[in-house]
């Protein structure tokens, strides 16, 4: 792409503009080359690259098990998904039964790993349209979960907790589960106090609402998942449609986009349907570590075989804080894989920034990126 | 509907000719896959999509597999349908020269920027695609780094694609301690130890080659020093010691080598 800062066109009337790759509101390294008519953009052309490592290239290099801390980068926010679906995916392709209490670890982990997720997405999109607080709020609840996770795998952000076969460590100690179940019970009212403090404010909702409305068909087209297609109205969940782990065992809502201020798929419902999976995750982390204690302690690995060289090839996903989170392995008898590819949520919902932007205002851009979501390493990978 | 279902309801609508080579699993949790020609790509898609039957509209996820022994490239779509809950795995055969295919931006508009990923890193060309650029790479770039025999350019405008390995740079020092010890007080035997041991270990001597560059400095610059260093010595005793060893050790090694 040509090195653009700020070009007119002769008669004065559209303007090329360059957004990023380093601007406050692209959430990462994420560059988009906007042509406005004034404030009214005509076109949004996204920039993407700026991140990527060829994570796919450098699993052909490495065994299995090997790989399993690269996929924390992919998507450094919800690392833990990452770690989940590579994990199901030689799994899968191994034939690993995983033992019910590692289960049960994935998905307290993954549920905890979602909530700080969306915490920033949330309190990132507040701070993209000008509301300062929301986010410093968010990043105090965030707070607890990264000791909660330090504690249990010692890592706050790129975690290498799910193994091949179950995961890396058993809870640590007593009282780590009392603190959690602690914080859940701590945590429920602070949504609604960020419900108050952001959520129905009223600057904020007329800066959401009715903006870049994506319909259901869209949505399915254009590939979106996760807290993005359901936005739409769109009730689809992996967690609930094609049950994994230990999801089956617990008793969860699947929030979808009502169009409570607006219409159906716009910005705010993205930002409502991320804070209502928030009470939903609490919600499961609670029940299943209620759960948790049916299964015996230390019970975490399942059986492997002697070596992981399977032949055949593999389609796994799993719900990530971005949607559905999926992980294409192709196994050709080696140590290490033949190819493998990630198909991420942010990669496919940035194809729809260049036909949803005509005709939307410069802020609303701003509005558009900050509510569907995007990690530019996830983007990027 | 369950794979083999699906397989057979696109024979039955395109024939054997053109929906073919269902795989089905030998073992549990796999997942089935068949091959479509080519030139049929768009049809059957279609078909997948619009079919009441098969109602496959989200497609999931589009990858490029290079295999170099076989001189093929295969396109896999996963497609895969809300509504029914099932998913169909399709392959595309390419030739690797020339790996050509009509776009699926109709069909699914998810496919747009999966099918320029594709391009970008595998090199298949998507015919009618609206905007087939680079997507990841810079526009530049040279090769296609996921085909299996893609060789990575020494430099990109000057800037290296690779870097010393930390690990060799700091090698030596682990292993100096050693070195020193033994160096320490039989100096004038370990060089004639060193020589009989020369030719045992060929690759050893080596080594000290590819590090020549960045340590080649040292010993030049150490070596005057390690000989007016007794005086110098008192000042930094702790450091002295192992700089001083070292070029002791290593110097007659890089003589020898050179």
């Amino acid at each position: 792409m040509a090195e653009v800062i700020v070009t007119r066109d002769q008669d004065g009337e559209e303007m090329t503009l360059n957004m990023g790759p380093h601007h406050p509101s692209t959430h990462g390294v994420l560059r988009f080359i906007l042509k406005t008519d004034g404030e009214i953009i005509r076109a949004a052309i996204p920039d993407v690259g700026y991140l990527h490592r060829s994570i796919e290239k450098i699993a052909e290099r490495n065994t299995y098990e090997g790989f399993m801390p690269y996929t924390d980068r992919v998507d450094y926010l919800a690392a833990m998904f990452c770690n989940e679906v590579w994990a199901t995916a030689v799994e899968r392709l191994h034939g690993v039964e995983v033992p019910m209490r590692a289960q049960f670890l994935r998905g307290i982990t993954g549920e905890l790993n979602r909530i700080i997720s969306h915490l920033i997405s949330l309190g990132c999109m507040a701070m993209d349209l000008g509301a300062f607080t929301p986010f410093v709020q968010a990043l105090r609840e965030r707070e607890f979960v990264n000791d909660f996770l330090e504690e249990l795998c010692g890592a706050r952000l790129t975690y290498n907790y799910c193994r091949v076969g179950g995961v890396a460590h058993d809870l640590p100690n007593d009282t780590w589960k009392p603190h959690v179940l602690e914080w859940v019970d701590h945590f429920l009212p602070m949504v609604d106090e960020f419900d108050r403090l952001i959520t129905y404010n009223e600057i904020f909702v007329k800066r959401c609402a009715n903006i870049a409305v994506i319909t259901a068909e869209e949505a399915i087209d254009w590939g979106l998942v996760g807290p993005n297609l359901r936005a739409s109205g769109v009730r689809w969940d992996v967690r609930k449609d094609d049950p994994y782990g230990a999801y089956p065992l617990v008793d969860f809502k699947i929030p979808v986009g009502t169009g409570t201020c607006g219409t159906v798929g716009d910005s705010f419902d993205r930002f409502v349907v991320r804070v209502e999976e928030m009470r939903e995750s609490a919600k499961i982390v609670r029940q299943l570590l209620q759960k948790i204690d049916d299964y015996p302690k230390g019970e975490i690995r399942g059986q492997l075989p002697k070596k992981l060289r399977a032949t055949g090839e593999v389609y796994a996903h799993v719900e990530s804080a971005r949607g559905d989170l999926g992980c294409y392995v192709i196994a050709a008898g080696k140590d290490e894989p033949y190819r493998v590819r990630f198909r991420t949520g942010s990669f496919t919902v940035m194809g729809i920034v260049e036909p949803k932007s005509p005709g939307l205002f410069v802020a609303d851009l701003v509005a558009l990126i900050s509510s569907i979501d995007v990690v530019a390493p996830e983007i990027d990978r | 509907m369950d794979p083999k279902g699906i397989y057979e309801a696109l024979q039955a609508k395109f024939g054997e000719d053109t929906v073919f080579g269902f795989q089905s699993t030998e073992q549990k949790g796999h997942d089935p896959f068949f091959f479509v020609k080519p030139d049929k790509a768009e049809q059957v898609a279609l078909h997948l999509r619009d079919d009441p039957a098969l109602a496959c509209n989200y497609m999931e996820c589009l990858s490029g597999v290079d295999y170099p022994d076989k001189n093929e490239i295969h396109v896999v779509i996963h497609a895969f349908s809300y509504k029914l809950k099932h998913r169909a795995v399709m392959k595309f055969a390419l030739p690797r020269d020339n790996p050509r295919i009509k776009t699926f931006c109709k069909v699914w508009s998810a496919a747009n920027w999966q099918e320029r990923e594709c391009w970008d890193l595998l090199g298949v060309h998507f015919e009618g695609h609206p905007d087939l650029r680079r997507i990841m790479l810079p526009d530049d770039w040279v090769g296609h780094p996921l085909r299996k025999d893609y060789k990575e350019a020494a430099q990109y405008h000057g800037i290296p694609t690779t870097r010393p390995n930390p690990l060799d740079l700091i090698a030596p020092k682990v292993e100096k301690p050693k070195a020193a010890t033994a160096a320490d007080k039989p100096a004038p035997a370990k060089k004639d130890g060193a020589a009989d041991a020369k030719p045992k270990p060929a690759p050893k001597a080596e080594e000290p080659k590819a590090e020549a560059k960045p340590q080649a400095d040292k010993p030049k610059a150490e070596e005057p020093k390690a000989e007016a260093d007794k005086p110098k010595a008192e000042e930094p005793k702790a450091e002295a010691k192992p700089q001083a060893d070292k070029p002791k050790a290593e110097a007659p090694k890089s003589d020898k080598s050179e």
